[in-house]
């Protein structure tokens, strides 16, 4: 069968002492260095990751960028930006993308709305990771009454309503960007929980979590020490596909006035505003819009090219095709 | 009437990184109930020869041909193929669950295979399916017929996809590590169950294995692969008792003795070789003890040898040098020492090259550690951390101890010349040497430093 | 050789008789694992009773081997020694100290004595970990020795177990599946243990490379002075490196006795078929010797047939057999340390494939191949 030669290939490939060509790849370099090579061949991962870099960049020089311009994010232009009638000036020499309802810079708006975006969809990930490996290593690790509990607990967190939960937190604390972190990490952790401790359930069955037990290691140092290396991979994965969850999440509770307060603009609050006059004034949609969906393809396509690129087993599947 | 010609077939698997080598040039006949064992490591080969006889290599590059009572099964259609796989040979593989649909209920699926190759109604077919499950050994088949494969164990899966490759009465079953998975009595079983099918139906069998004890006991006519090649081909008894390559005798002297002998094994040293890039001349070169110069640059054919009429070898040891042990091996000790020159002695660095990438440290684990562990046994504990400081200072090795209780003194005729001839010149510079050697030879695995020849020949001469 | 080192090298193996004193004490470990179902509150539906009952004595210097078929619980056996698991029953005492269920704590000092060989190189090496650290680790975790000491120490462990010290820096992904299982050895070997548990550390290796690390497990014992718990199915590799062999099949012990003894006259229905469906790579031996075939499989450890466990597939079954557990003792003339729990244990020269056995084994399954007319009626 199939399946055996490629085992038996595998298997000449993996065992690298063995073999010469494979192991010139692999000499002394750590598994995430191999996976680095293998992704620089994917080339829409790598121009995904050329999109993020960029976009990275253009948040944390924002208001340099908006320097160069010459349009402050929060300038209202009444006389260059709006039409004589009142509607948005649409893209032009003077304002790139157009303005908005007040004559603001569309361009310069989304260029600081992209701070926004990155800042809460990276924060809130990353908090969601934190909280979601801790909890899922040691329900999957611990098992028994620890798992039960904990695991209902994730269940629980996956059934909560996203939006009412926000709202009346919103409604009782007010809107601020530290309360959107908070809302979008409650609620993302749990899916990294759940993925965490399934891999766990799996590593924890390993020969080498046995041999380090034999060898009276701890439950810490076995969990710090052999279990959390091998959730890299996985949580890498998932948490670039997180990311533009977290940025939808922000996008969705600033469009519904729950985000970050205006006048910070944010591309989810430029997409609500645009609303009113998008049949006049179509770009304003577009453009917020637009980066919004540029960002979040980008990470889910690096997401995916990073699974290939981790998981060598995939790999070497393509590599037969 | 031969039932299956191969001949000269080829495959390779294109990768990521280069072509897989996996099969060079196999040929072979098959006779009506007749069992051909094709013995050899992971790796070897053994298994992708078979599945290309079946078209179940998709990707691959295959040449040669494969006449199947005299149909080329290699440039055959799908559908062609279809009707002879199943019907006219039957394969039963390692993993059983790579050939139960786990949806479907394991009667059904029988009784499916039976009706895709014969018009036979339902119910006659089920009841075949009941008899085919009795057949193979499973309690209450009556009943278990209308069992899904996860209701089944290990074992019963293999039984049901066994009674399903049986069940069409194929003239030739492929078995590909049939066994391998399970326990030793009911590996009896279904290695008695193909005796008697072939004594009733004239089955003809090509066992694949790794077991040279299932060979020993099914086979007629056994081939040794080794690293995608042929390298021996003859009927069981000139295999077991008078092999000719090296590697079918390190084989049957690596496994214990069936009599319970202690002393030493016999492995064979260092490790099989990629199929990406081979060593030159003949594959099992750096690994050989008895290596000439000849196997470095010139690949051995199958020549027929000394033994049987049938019996053919593919080494450049003289072709009258057939057995095992002492007389033998000694004579094949000094012509191989006769013939060995600067090329074959350096071939312990091959050992080391053949297992290490270009530019990085040598791996010289798999033949170091026979070394030490060959020296080591006779050292006092105490000694541990003084080899260590030794690898590292670079001082020679002392000359080879007296070998312990039970290793016979052939082991150590054949060990010395080769093995020894790795002294541990400091790990470190010996590292460092083949880094700049390999960088500088580029590709060619066989390039090596005229110091570390010396050494060799030193090891030797110590 | 040193007049230091111990004289309990298999070489000669007569020493076993005067071999050192017990090392390890096994006396009637179960180990029963529930199987449970439920989603908040899990109840027990059913046990599988892996280990059930099993007496046993290592001789320190010696090599016991323990064989049997998959699902006879020799790996939990392992581990309940190893203190992996805690024990459903019974009691084990090492070198004279009880070590049964013990804490954590408790158990950490003797863990620097009982050491594990895996069988799997692939799995039983963290494959995001470097070389170096995980031969370090016993170093790490009982504080014997960081830094340069750790180093050292790991590199003068990779060159005993015949590793390039050099590749301290690899990962595992980078050796052969050979290699691999020397890493584990040396990983085992850190804080020079008295008893190695050496798990199918051969089953998963290519023939050619298992005599390699045979010889090194072999060289290894003469060197330290080391006990051995050697696992294996394959019962000629079990024959080549132990003094001592235990037969398991369902839980229990069936047959134990010195190597010779045991293999040279095997009394017990399950010895005298497990020996005779070996394959031997002797075509002439393979030839005449006869081969004993039982009927189906090992039955399932949920499950356990009562009293004898071989009982559905023996042979000689009779009633008692279905009755009563017989004990482990010594049959016939066998000296007291060949011990067979059998009601009818095999005399010398019968051949139990002509037994009939004296009870319904239907159920069992039927004999392998005993119709073929199910084929007959094909094309």
């Amino acid at each position: 069968m199939t399946l055996i030669a490629a085992d038996e290939v595998a298997e000449q490939k993996g065992g690298g002492g063995k073999d010469p060509q494979p192991t010139k790849a692999i000499e002394g370099r750590a598994p995430l260095q191999l996976a680095w090579a293998r992704l620089r061949k994917d080339k829409v991962s790598l121009a995904c990751l050329g999109v993020i870099v960029l976009l990275v960049l253009v948040a944390i020089f924002a208001n340099q960028l908006t320097d160069l311009i010459g349009h402050p994010p929060n300038e209202q232009y009444r006389d260059e930006g709006l039409q004589p009638n009142g509607l948005p000036v649409a893209p032009s020499s003077f304002f790139w993308l157009g303005g908005d309802e007040v004559g603001r810079d569309v361009l310069s708006r989304i260029i600081h709305g992209a701070r926004v975006s990155l800042l809460v969809g990276v924060v809130a990930t990353a908090f969601a990771v934190l909280i979601g490996v801790t909890i899922g290593t040691m329900a999957g690790y611990f098992g028994g009454v620890i798992d039960t509990f904990l695991s209902r607990t994730m269940d629980v967190f996956l059934s909560f309503p996203f939006l009412l939960f926000a709202i009346s937190l919103v409604a009782v604390k007010g809107a601020s960007l530290r309360i959107s972190i908070f809302v979008i990490a409650f609620f993302i952790w749990a899916n990294v929980g759940r993925i965490v401790r399934g891999q766990v359930l799996s590593i924890r069955e390993k020969e080498y979590v046995e041999a380090a037990r034999s060898l009276g290691a701890s439950d810490l140092r076995i969990m710090v020490v052999d279990v959390i290396p091998n959730l890299v991979a996985p949580v890498i994965v998932y948490s670039t596909l997180l990311i533009p969850t977290a940025i939808v999440f922000e996008a969705t509770l600033s469009f519904l006035g729950l985000g970050v307060p205006i006048p910070t603009p944010t591309w989810g609050n430029m997409i609500a505003t645009s609303q009113s006059t998008y049949l006049q004034a179509p770009w304003y949609l577009l453009f917020p819009s637009l980066a919004l969906f540029i960002t979040t393809l980008a990470f889910n396509l690096l997401g995916d090219g990073l699974r290939d690129a981790l998981d060598p087993r995939a790999a070497r599947v393509l590599a037969r095709k | 009437m031969t039932l299956l010609d191969v001949t000269d077939l080829r495959v390779s698997f294109p990768t990521e990184d280069g072509l897989v080598r996996a099969v060079q040039g196999i040929s072979f006949t098959l006779d009506p109930g007749q069992t051909l064992g094709i013995v050899g490591e992971s790796g070897s080969g053994k298994s992708v020869c078979t599945q290309t006889i079946m078209g179940l290599t998709r990707g691959a590059q295959i040449s040669g041909t494969a006449m199947f009572e005299g149909r080329d099964l290699l440039t055959m259609g799908d559908n062609d193929l279809r009707k002879i796989r199943g019907a006219e040979i039957g394969m039963i593989f390692q993993d059983p669950l790579s050939s139960l649909h786990p949806q479907y209920k394991v009667g059904w699926q029988i009784v499916e295979m039976i009706q895709a190759h014969e018009d036979i109604s339902t119910k006659a077919a089920t009841k075949r399916a009941v008899d085919l499950l009795r057949l193979v050994g499973i309690p209450q088949p009556d009943r278990r017929v209308d069992d899904y494969p996860h209701q089944f164990s290990g074992g019963m899966r293999q039984r049901a996809m066994i009674a399903m490759s049986l069940a069409l009465n194929p003239k030739l079953l492929i078995a590909d590590e049939p066994t391998t998975a399970l326990d030793v009595t009911v590996q009896a079983q279904i290695i008695d169950l193909i005796e008697r099918l072939q004594a009733e139906f004239n089955t003809a069998v090509i066992m694949i294995t790794h077991d040279l004890g299932v060979v020993a006991d099914i086979a007629d006519d056994v081939m040794v692969m080794y690293a995608g090649k042929p390298v021996e081909f003859a009927d069981r008894r000139t295999l077991y008792y008078r092999p000719h390559h090296p590697y079918t005798k390190g084989l049957i002297e690596s496994i214990p003795s069936a009599e319970g002998e202690r002393g030493r094994l016999k492995p064979i040293q260092g490790q099989p070789p990629s199929l990406i890039r081979l060593p030159s001349g003949c594959s099992f070169h750096p690994r050989c003890p008895y290596v000439m110069d000849q196997c470095v640059t010139e690949i051995p054919p199958l020549r027929q040898v000394a033994g049987s009429a049938d019996h053919r070898s593919a080494c450049w040891l003289p072709v009258d040098e057939v057995g095992i042990g002492g007389e033998v091996d000694r004579k094949r000790e000094q012509v191989a020492l006769a013939r060995r020159g600067t090329l074959a002695a350096e071939s312990s660095d091959v050992i080391d090259s053949v297992d290490v990438p270009d530019g990085s440290a040598a791996d010289v684990p798999a033949d170091v550690g026979a070394d030490t562990t060959t020296r080591g046994r006779t050292q006092p504990l105490a000694s541990t951390a003084t080899r260590a400081v030794r690898a590292r200072t670079g001082q020679p090795a002392p000359p080879a101890r007296p070998q312990r209780r039970g290793a016979t003194a052939t082991e150590a005729v054949t060990a010395a010349p080769v093995k020894k001839a790795a002294p541990k010149t400091s790990a470190k510079k010996a590292v460092a040497k083949k880094t700049v050697a390999s960088k500088t030879a580029g590709t060619t695995a066989k390039k090596t430093t005229p110091r570390r020849t010396n050494s060799s020949q030193n090891g030797s001469t110590s | 050789m040193t007049a230091a080192q111990p004289e309990v090298d298999h070489a000669g193996r007569d020493v076993n008789t005067q071999a050192g004193d017990v090392l390890l004490k096994v006396e009637g470990a179960k180990k029963y694992f529930p199987i449970k179902q439920g989603i908040i509150f899990q109840k027990e539906v059913a046990r599988v009773h892996a280990v059930d009952g099993v007496d046993l004595e290592v001789r320190s210097g010696e090599t016991l081997g323990l064989v049997g078929e998959t699902g006879c619980g020799k790996s939990t056996l392992a581990r309940l020694i190893a203190g992996l698991y805690p024990m459903t029953a019974g009691t084990v005492s090492f070198d004279g100290s009880d070590i049964t269920n013990l804490s954590r704590k408790k158990m950490r000092p003797f863990r620097r004595d009982i050491q594990m060989i895996f069988q799997d190189p692939y799995g039983s090496l963290n494959p995001r970990r470097r070389v170096g650290s995980i031969i370090g680790d016993p170093f790490d975790i009982h504080g014997v020795a960081d830094g340069a000491e750790r180093k050292k120490r790991v590199q003068e462990l990779m060159e005993v177990v015949g590793l390039n010290p050099e590749h301290f820096n690899r990962f595992p992904a980078e050796f052969s599946g050979g290699q691999r299982q020397r890493i584990g050895v040396a990983r085992a070997l850190a804080l020079r243990p008295k008893l190695i548990i050496c798990d199918e550390p051969v089953s998963a290796l290519d023939v050619s490379i298992q005599a390699q690390v045979i010889n090194l497990l072999d060289d290894l014992q003469n060197e330290f002075g080391l006990t051995y718990i050697f696992i294996a199915h394959d019962l000629s590799v079990v024959r080549h490196v132990s003094d001592r062999v235990a037969v398991m099949y369902l839980g229990k012990i069936m047959e134990t006795g010195p190597v010779d003894d045991l293999y040279g006259l095997p009394r017990h229905p399950y010895t005298n078929a497990l020996l005779s469906a070996v394959p031997i790579p002797d075509p002439d031996r393979a030839d005449s010797r006869e081969r004993i075939i039982l009927r189906g499989d090992v039955p399932s450890p949920v499950n356990p047939p009562t009293g004898c466990p071989f009982h559905p597939r023996c042979p000689k079954a009779q009633d008692i057999c279905v009755q009563e557990m017989p004990p482990l003792e010594p049959v016939f003339v066998d000296p007291p340390t060949h011990r067979t729990a059998c009601h009818f244990p095999v005399p010398e020269g019968e051949d139990i494939s002509q037994c009939t056995p004296g009870i319904d084994q239907s159920g069992t399954g039927p004999l392998v191949g005993a119709d073929l007319s199910a084929i007959t009626t094909g094309s």
